[in-house]
């Protein structure tokens, strides 16, 4: 073999990489050519100065150094992240399960929602409700009638709802639409006198002046202002009464 | 999770630090001992830190050494060796337990190092050169007087720069091969390439580290 065909093959017979077929064409080529042997010299030379190529002195700190920073991050990295936590609720096994969580926490969510909102209507009315809500005066016709108080602010009807609308009762005869304010109108009350212990409502020892009318309808209101009530008449015949508010 | 150093950790846990004690061998005995070593892999799969810190001990110069012929310099080896655990930590339960350790370790060391050079680079586009005196600094007090001559400061300091020069491929090839002594067909396992791909840059690397080094020595020559 040529020299040409030999010498892509040094660099692995340096080595000791070749086959034993090549190894020993090479071996062949090499007793009669100067040049090729002074080149696997040169290989062999520089093969030993790479295994003479060691790192640096290195102290056992260092390498105690290392290791306590790979633990540091092994416990760094061990930490699951918020991600990681919620992903692991929806795996394959555990999809039933966080569906049923979720679906009972909407159910306990929905239901607290509705005690909540039941509760917070009724400490209200009765809160404000009058202890003795009427008390007929006037004539062999009077008769006691329990008057719902109804607060305004707490119901979608309209003012009076329920109650049948007298006909050709001008609107403008109706008592103001306030929020602190009560209305008590039941069809066949002659005369309503409110009374109770709420700083809001009626108190128990007004004195007002009432119409004689066997129809007339009278309401009283006190309003959050002590110094304000509102005492409201009504009557039922068709001729408009006015009405009106007295301060005391 | 908490986990601890072995190193840290105040008390001996029982059993499994005396078998840490136990199994402490001299460096390097562990490529010998085959069987302690397979036991120190099953200990720490299951989750035996004291275990893992062994097999830490004993391979930590190799990783070390291998990373450091490969990064150039000893701080990217630090880093390397650091990663080079973490994944051995993370992928040991993979490992199967029928073939060479070792090979399985040089295989994470060479991912981990070229990860490492494709981020330098990113940082500082060109090949980092290795400390050339650090590699001085090495020099066997045990070999024969025609070896130290050969291993003189200048030569050494040339085949340390002619390496630095090669590709990784090539790099890893003939480091695999020449220096950590692992047959073609290893490093061609370590390096998940064929043999004869590995052959080549072997081929390639050695003709290179010698012009490299003869076109020095000329220059050299010549002033």
């Amino acid at each position: 073999m040529s020299c040409n065909q030999i010498e892509k093959l040094l660099t692995l017979y340096a080595g000791h990489d070749l086959d034993e077929r090549r190894e020993h064409l090479v071996a062949t080529h090499l007793q009669t050519c100067t040049a090729c042997t002074a080149a696997v010299a040169d290989y062999r030379e520089a093969r030993e100065f790479l295994r003479g190529l060691t790192p640096p002195a290195v102290s056992d700190d260092v390498y105690s150094e290392i290791r306590n920073s790979v633990w540091r991050r092994i416990e760094a990295e061990s930490r699951p992240s918020l991600f990681q936590s919620m992903a692991v609720w929806f795996r394959p096994q555990f999809v039933w399960t966080t569906a049923a969580a979720a679906l009972l926490i909407m159910v306990s969510v929905f239901g607290i929602y509705l005690v909540a909102k039941r509760s917070s209507v009724q400490p209200e009315a009765i809160a404000h409700k009058p202890k003795q809500v009427i008390q007929q005066e006037n004539g062999p016709n009077e008769r006691r009638v329990s008057v719902p108080l109804i607060q305004r602010e707490e119901t979608t009807q309209p003012r009076q709802a329920g109650v049948p609308k007298r006909p050709g009762k001008p609107d403008h005869l109706r008592a103001p639409d306030r929020a602190d304010s009560f209305v008590a109108s039941p069809p066949g009350t002659q005369i309503v006198r409110t009374q109770s212990s709420s700083p809001i409502i009626g108190r128990g020892d007004s004195d007002f002046a009432v119409p004689n009318s066997e129809k007339s309808l009278r309401m009283e209101i006190q309003t959050k202002n002590p110094n304000i009530r509102i005492i409201w008449f009504a009557q039922q015949d068709p001729k408009p009464v006015s009405g009106h508010a007295k301060g005391i | 999770m908490k986990v601890e150093s072995p190193k840290l950790m105040n008390a001996p846990r029982g059993a499994t630090m005396a078998l840490a004690m136990e199994m402490k061998l001299p460096e390097n005995a562990l490529a010998q001992n085959q069987s302690a070593l397979a036991y120190l892999i099953e200990r720490a799969v299951a989750g035996d830190h004291a275990a893992f810190e062994q097999i830490m001990i004993h391979s930590q110069q190799r990783v070390l050494a291998m990373s450091w012929r490969m990064l150039g310099n000893e701080a990217d080896a630090r880093d390397a060796s650091q990663e080079v655990f973490l994944r051995v930590y993370k992928y040991l339960k993979r490992y199967d337990q029928n073939q060479d350790f070792f090979a399985w370790l040089y295989r994470i060391t060479v991912n981990v190092c070229r990860d490492l050079l494709k981020k330098r680079r990113h940082q500082n586009d060109r090949i980092i050169p290795i400390d050339n005196d650090e590699g001085l600094r090495e020099i066997p007090a045990s070999q024969d007087d025609s070896e130290q001559m050969l291993l003189s400061t200048e030569r050494h300091a040339l085949i340390a720069q002619a390496i630095a020069t090669l590709p990784y491929k090539e790099r890893a090839s003939i480091v695999l091969r020449d220096v950590e002594g692992f047959s073609t067909e290893a490093v061609a396992q370590i390096l998940q390439s064929s043999a004869t791909t590995v052959r080549s840059q072997i081929s390639s690397a050695r003709r290179k580290l010698r012009d490299y080094c003869l076109s020095a020595l000329t220059r050299g020559g010549r002033q």
